[in-house]
């Protein structure tokens, strides 16, 4: 007894196992050794921490959203080991492992913007009452409480992207997977649901997987950043960001930011140019 | 009750707007006005004075047969709206236009729940879909005038008969329309469920139906005018009652119908035209999500 409460104190708000773990992973579009073949990863290790941040960045072509959708079981990778929690991807999924955040909102349009929040919990059965106060709970997190009753058309494009981040989190997934989820939204817009999503992420113990373009974006939000190569893709290097939590707007004025954006940079350049 | 909602959301809201049954009004009377000052010069020149009264009753023998088929070629609107308002015509006209659009509803209905079973079932593999579909397009390739008397020999029920060809024109577009709709969600959407591990049968009443019913309501609207059409056709080879009854009657009376055969004309066109604004209104409260009803 006192040896499992010392333990469990031990792993505290952010437990310290192995969340995602990628092995020799290769994916090959197309029938292997014709020439339709595309080869869109090869040879993927990585192991990311319960509870990390981690963002994938490379330029177009290098495979990150296909990696994403690897993790997610919407695709099925070629060759090589992936263990979400100690399960399969498959596994996973079906044990509702998974949150996914998408660079457009996908709001349903028939629903309003607290059924859509709900929409994960419908699936999977949990009561109505509980469905309501979740959605509510998570609508007033991300500051759209007024707009509950509306439809998603009625919202700006960062407004509906929070509640697909709400969705995404209204079943505390214990990964959430995001593929640019603030592509498509202006540099302001982005950078306040950035803040808001390290407050969100603070407050559960979700593991994120973060695909983006935005070096500023990747330092901002992450622990780790991996920097990929296009065609095929690969992990060129792994950078460890050791900025201070938690990050607000001042972060980005810091020297270290911009040391590691530059070296962000400076890595993009190199499997840019290969 | 919130404070959003009680604020006026849009200038388009506020913009003005005629009320919709104006304009179509404004037409309908000035149509109305055209044909009468055509049709009164027309009857005028071609009718001498002396037969016109029995040119119009169409019950005078004396009546030249060339002049008592003027009013079956241009009939004064004038008594086309006095026969459509005459009790003694509302039997045949009103009760059997009534009849005619009860048959069409109900056949409606059978197709379009036929057709889209018929649709979710193709849906479900190209298999099915390859295998079944030939066989709804040729359907369509046998006129309702060769199925009629097919359908009188085997029920011998004008009612069975009227909501069989009904349900016959309506299940086509339906189906064809609802497959495409099914096929045509967003794949992330879909990736959204299948991440969710929804069954298939959550994805296809929180997603794809939702999703297929504005192509649902585009088939509805054009089987709503074809299902009276093909009601009052089946009429004409045998039924005893409704609309397309009354117009094949009134034609083999002579010209002395001719007001009651044009006022069948404008029930029969009437029925069309009240299911169809009945469906378009039912479309436009279902999908109120749609960007052409957005507010």
């Amino acid at each position: 007894m006192a040896m499992g409460l010392e333990a469990a104190s031990e792993i505290g708000r952010r437990p310290s196992g192995v969340a995602v773990a990628l092995e020799n992973v290769s994916m090959t579009f197309g029938a292997a050794d014709t020439d339709q073949a595309v080869r869109a990863l090869q040879n993927i290790t990585l192991e990311v921490r319960s509870g990390a941040f981690v963002s994938l960045i490379g330029p177009s072509g290098c495979g990150k959203s296909t990696l994403l959708r690897l993790l997610g079981d919407l695709l099925a990778p070629s060759a090589g080991i992936i263990r979400i929690n100690g399960r399969s991807p498959r596994e996973a999924r079906l044990a509702r492992e998974y949150g996914i955040v998408f660079q457009q909102p996908v709001l349903y349009d028939w629903r309003t913007v607290a059924q859509n929040v709900q929409l994960p919990l419908e699936v999977m059965r949990v009561a109505a009452d509980e469905r309501r106060q979740r959605a509510a709970a998570l609508l007033e997190l991300v500051g759209l409480t007024e707009f509950a009753e509306r439809y998603p058309w009625e919202l700006s494009g960062g407004m509906q992207q929070r509640v697909s981040i709400a969705r995404a989190l209204s079943f505390r997934p214990s990964v959430l997977l995001m593929d640019e989820p603030f592509g498509a939204l202006d540099e302001m817009t982005r950078e306040r649901l950035n803040r808001e999503l390290l407050n969100l992420w603070s407050e559960t113990n979700t593991t994120i997987v973060f695909v983006t373009h935005s070096v500023a974006e990747a330092v901002f939000l992450s622990d780790r950043i991996v920097v990929m190569s296009p065609r095929p893709g690969r992990i060129d290097t792994v950078i460890d960001v050791d900025l201070m939590r938690p990050r607000e707007a001042g972060t980005r004025e810091a020297a270290h930011f911009f040391e590691l954006v530059a070296e962000v940079r400076h890595h993009l350049r190199e499997v840019d140019t290969e | 009750m919130t404070a959003g909602r009680a604020t006026p959301r849009s200038g388009a809201e506020r913009r003005l707007r005629l009320p919709e049954p104006l304009p179509v009004l404004i037409v309908a009377c000035v149509i109305l006005v055209v044909w009468q000052l055509v049709a009164s010069l027309y009857f005028n020149a071609s009718v001498a004075p002396q037969f016109r009264d029995g040119a119009i009753s169409g019950a005078d023998p004396k009546v030249p047969p060339e002049m008592r088929v003027v009013m079956m070629k241009l009939p004064l609107p004038s008594l086309v709206l006095s026969a459509l308002v005459t009790p003694d015509n509302a039997p045949q006209l009103w009760l059997a236009g009534l009849i005619t659009l009860r048959s069409a509803v109900i056949g409606f209905v059978v197709g379009g729940l036929i057709g889209f079973g018929l649709a979710v079932v193709m849906a479900q593999t190209r298999l099915i879909e390859r295998s079944l579909l030939p066989y709804a397009i040729a359907s369509q390739m046998v006129p309702v005038i060769a199925l009629g008397p097919i359908v009188y020999s085997i029920f011998k029920d004008e009612n069975v008969a009227r909501i069989l060809i009904a349900a016959y024109v309506t299940f086509f577009p339906v189906t064809v329309n609802t497959l495409k709709g099914l096929r045509s969600v967003d794949p992330s959407a879909l990736a959204l469920m299948t991440s969710l591990a929804a069954s298939r049968l959550q994805v296809y009443l929180m997603l794809r139906v939702p999703a297929a019913l504005p192509y649902v309501f585009q088939a509805l609207k054009i089987a709503a005018t074809a299902s009276v059409i093909g009601a009052i056709v089946v009429e004409l080879m045998g039924a005893q009652q409704g609309i397309g009854v009354t117009i094949l009657r009134t034609q083999y009376y002579g010209p002395a119908n001719a007001s009651k055969l044009w006022g069948a004309i404008v029930v029969a066109s009437l029925l069309g035209l009240v299911f169809f604004r009945v469906v378009a209104i039912t479309e436009r409260f279902a999908l109120r999500w749609q960007p052409e009803f957005r507010a």
